[in-house]
């Protein structure tokens, strides 16, 4: 059933070696991130959860190519850290739409900056409207939509660059509850179609995490240090049931307690 | 009919001010038997208007145009140079104190100096009206371009963009709210700087005119210039609200928020 997350033997698509970053300098700095060893797989979803402040933020702009590392190394598809702009997709908390282009210019930004023509860009974007459930809403300004359909053309704006890594920053955090997990099952459904893209997805909701990812790493508070990593194996194919069985709540409640028990540390 | 209505309702508290005074001054020069050069009554005024259009029409018109000029030339080099301070620190901060300094020169020194380089021609009024109306243009786009938040740089840069394509895609965009409050202001004092301008030195403008009607003891055509200069300020405010309305009509969505789609 989960034949895509049976993804063991396939490359580290990202792999990071003992990062850490230090912010500010002299007296007044904070170490955001210390020692972090991570990696993900081809094709996987890699959740990285932890309380808020923890540097998951600072974490995903490394991965970008946005910040770079005071120590260790970040490789992903084989590109370095000063090479890494540009080639991975990353969709921040705000949406971020342009509100002076209508939904279909705001989601070929990025096919624009890669010097595509509009045309092509346009009809590339056309085709996925309606899997973004965005269709007919083309010509709208993003002060018309919905915070969870400016969510989607934000993401459809990432996917369209076509990059093969992923990187998630609470992307539902500022949705309604009910919205977060209509949201949950339709990314869940579009991944499973886009089986080659490596996701990183940094959240603080655990179930969330547990909901759309292989693997979770739990990271500490500041410094951000993980703390545990966890591979995700459901008896149950994933939907809203798979929330109320004995497994999930068993594995939430874990996770949970090493998410406080990291908290205590401080 | 509501079409008509609703802007006629909207500026009637301004009119009835208007006319309010306008009765009132009346009844006061008729009533202490004012002198005509003292204070001249608004139907004087009036009378003046009507009667010496043509004389105040021509006039009218080169003012008029050492506006437009100078505010047109203002907004060239106040977009040019905010782009400049805005693209690299280096300019900004060789030219940005300059900016600021412009302001603290009174232009009612400068213009007589531009007078004995320039002439007396069209040139030094323009230069006049520029000069006191790029500053609100430069220092509000600047602001504007600067307002892009930083993680709206962040989703640039990690799509590839660059210097460039940041501040023509978002930079740009962004700072136009900003650029048309800095042209709202920068129009009212355009039309101020036109009249200092042809106060120092010229042979025509409504500066000028009544700058000659008041050693005649001719007030009611000082006052007719001013209520003429005062309605032309009034018109090309309200054009350049039409104008923003025109080219940036998102922003006036974005602010009031029509009912989403859900």
């Amino acid at each position: 059933m989960d034949s895509k997350r049976e993804s063991n033997l396939k490359e580290k698509i990202i792999e990071v070696v003992n990062v850490s970053r230090r912010i500010g300098q002299g007296s007044g700095y904070v170490d955001v991130l210390a020692n972090v060893d991570f990696y993900a797989r081809r094709g996987e979803v890699v959740s990285v959860i932890g309380p808020s402040g923890c540097g998951k933020s600072t974490f995903l702009d490394i991965l970008a190519g946005l910040e770079r590392p005071d120590s260790g190394t970040v490789t992903v598809q084989g590109l370095h850290t000063e090479n890494l702009l540009g080639s991975v997709g990353y969709m921040q908390q705000k949406d971020l739409l342009l509100p002076w282009r209508t939904v279909m210019n705001n989601v070929i930004l990025g096919l624009e900056m890669q010097g595509i023509s509009k045309k092509i860009a346009r009809r590339q974007a056309t085709e996925r409207m309606d899997s973004f459930g965005l269709s007919g809403f083309e010509d709208e300004y993003p002060y018309a939509l919905s915070g969870g359909m400016r969510q989607r053309a934000a993401f459809l704006r990432t996917i369209l660059t076509d990059t093969s890594v992923l990187l998630l920053d609470e992307p539902f955090s500022a949705l309604d509850a009910l919205n977060r997990s209509h949201m949950q099952e339709w990314l869940l459904n579009l991944l499973e179609s886009y089986d080659e893209k490596t996701v990183v997805l940094v959240t603080h909701d655990v179930e969330e995490a547990l909901f759309l990812s292989d693997r979770i790493y739990v990271m500490s508070p500041r410094p951000g240090r993980i703390v545990v990593a966890e591979k995700i194996v459901w008896d149950l194919p994933r939907s809203r049931n798979l929330l109320s069985t004995q497994q999930f709540t068993e594995t939430k409640s874990r996770i949970l307690s090493y998410l406080l028990s990291s908290e205590t540390v401080l | 009919m509501k079409k008509v209505l609703v802007p006629v309702m909207e500026w009637l508290p301004a009119i009835g001010i208007v006319v309010t005074i306008l009765v009132g001054w009346e009844i006061f020069v008729r009533v202490w038997n004012i002198a005509d050069w003292l204070l001249p009554a608004p139907s004087a005024i009036g009378y003046t208007l009507y009667d010496s259009w043509g004389l105040l029409a021509g006039h009218t018109l080169v003012t008029l145009e050492e506006v437009v000029l100078g505010f047109g030339l203002a907004l060239v080099s106040g977009m040019l140079l905010a782009s400049a301070i805005t693209l690299s620190k280096t300019i900004e901060k060789a030219l940005y104190p300059f900016v600021i300094a412009s302001q603290t020169v009174p232009i009612i020194v400068i213009a007589p100096m531009l007078l004995v380089w320039i002439g007396y021609g069209l040139t030094p009024k323009i230069i006049v009206v520029a000069l006191i109306s790029f500053f609100p243009i430069v220092v509000n786009t600047v602001d504007g371009m600067r307002s892009v938040d930083s993680d709206m740089q962040k989703m640039m840069r990690t799509m590839g963009g660059n210097r460039w394509s940041i501040f023509l895609k978002v930079q740009l965009p962004v700072s136009m709210p900003y650029l048309f409050s800095g042209l709202r202001v920068a129009i009212a004092v355009s039309v101020i700087g036109a009249v200092i301008g042809e106060w120092v030195g010229s042979s025509e403008g409504l500066g000028y005119l009544m700058i000659r009607s008041k050693p005649q003891f001719q007030t009611e055509r000082v006052f007719a210039a001013i209520a003429i200069l005062s309605v032309m300020g009034i018109a090309l405010f309200a054009l350049i609200g039409l104008l923003e309305r025109l080219l940036i009509p998102w922003w006036h969505r974005e602010r009031e928020g029509r009912p989403r789609i859900s």
